[in-house]
């Protein structure tokens, strides 16, 4: 996929993102809130190594190692919190609105970096 | 003494429009005055003999850090496939990943870890894992004391399979039979037992 496939990956799941709805009132759809953002920012941050780096992956495993590597450690770490928000909210509930708020911050500070 | 909170240098890409400090790698508090180094900092990690060397000294160096820097770090507690000694090898195309729970105080009145204790979770990885190359992933899954909101099958394993790697004090009432040490991993069978007092209002677990 290249680099325009990455991001309206992005753009797609954004819309997904809407159409799910508000968190507090759809409590159901937090672990796929969660989901989502951690899509979403995995495309971003494709997209972002693309422009920045010149350096492209379809895969999220050693992510945060490699981001490392390129210098951008605050994307790594904020890739990092999505990685564990989304291990917790899909496999172990923990899914509250507070976790859904820390994806979606973490998302947006990847998104911003990719399209600075 | 106290945090190394200063010692490293990364850029922040954060716009700073947000309500999280993301430049603070362990505790917002930390910044502010010095944290001194609390009891139970210099106690050992244990460990893990059946663990590649590299990804050993991955686990400690990480785990090191967040315990200097985070005063509200209670344990840490190796669970899954590395615990159980049934981890897929490292020339696997897809080795194990190293799963570890770690067990916050709540910051304030929050009944959730915080966005200070996640980023803190997070940049201890960061930090160092450009120094190991070829270690195992790590997975550091941060909770509350109270262990609330989990599911209890999930604490259940976690208490029968899991290793202590280290302890600053008490554990949760479902991980009491846990000991520091690799001995007698498997022969904790009181431990759904202990599930169970908790659920039914054991000193320190809500579940």
């Amino acid at each position: 996929m290249n680099e325009a496939g990455h991001q309206q990956r992005a753009l797609n799941i954004e819309r997904s993102l809407q159409d799910l709805g508000d968190p507090v009132t759809h409590p159901h759809n937090h672990s796929v809130l969660i989901e989502c953002y951690w899509g979403a920012a995995f495309h971003w941050i494709v997209v972002g190594c693309m422009r920045k780096h010149q350096w492209h992956t379809d895969s999220h495993a050693g992510l945060v190692g490699r981001l490392k590597q390129l210098g951008e450690a605050q994307v790594a770490a904020d890739w990092g919190q999505l990685e564990t928000l989304r291990t917790g909210g899909w496999y172990t509930y923990q899914d509250s609105l507070a976790d859904v708020q820390a994806a979606e911050q973490c998302w947006q500070r990847i998104r911003s970096w990719a399209t600075s | 003494m106290g945090n190394k909170l200063s010692q490293a240098d990364h850029t922040d890409h954060t716009d700073h429009t947000d309500h999280t400090d993301h430049t603070v790698r362990g505790n917002n508090r930390a910044r502010k005055e010095p944290v001194p180094v609390p009891d139970g900092a210099d106690r050992p990690i244990t460990p893990i003999p059946w663990l590649d060397e590299e990804t050993e000294h991955f686990l400690r160096h990480a785990l090191s850090l967040l315990i200097e820097r985070c005063p509200d770090l209670q344990a840490a507690i190796l669970y899954g496939s590395v615990a159980r000694r049934t981890a897929r090898p490292l020339n696997d195309p897809h080795p194990s990943d190293v799963d570890v729970l770690l067990i916050f105080l709540p910051e304030g009145d929050l009944d959730t870890v915080s966005a200070a204790q996640r980023a803190a979770v997070s940049w201890a990885k960061v930090d160092v894992i450009d120094q190991y190359p070829q270690a195992r992933d790590l997975q550091f899954m941060p909770t509350l004391f109270d262990l609330a909101r989990w599911d209890t099958s999930f604490i259940e394993n976690v208490a029968r399979d899991g290793i202590l790697l280290w302890a600053r004090s008490s554990l949760p009432a479902p991980f009491n039979a846990l000991r520091q040490g690799t001995e007698g991993a498997a022969e904790r069978t009181d431990t759904v037992d202990a599930v169970e007092t908790a659920r039914e209002g054991g000193a320190h677990a809500t579940l």
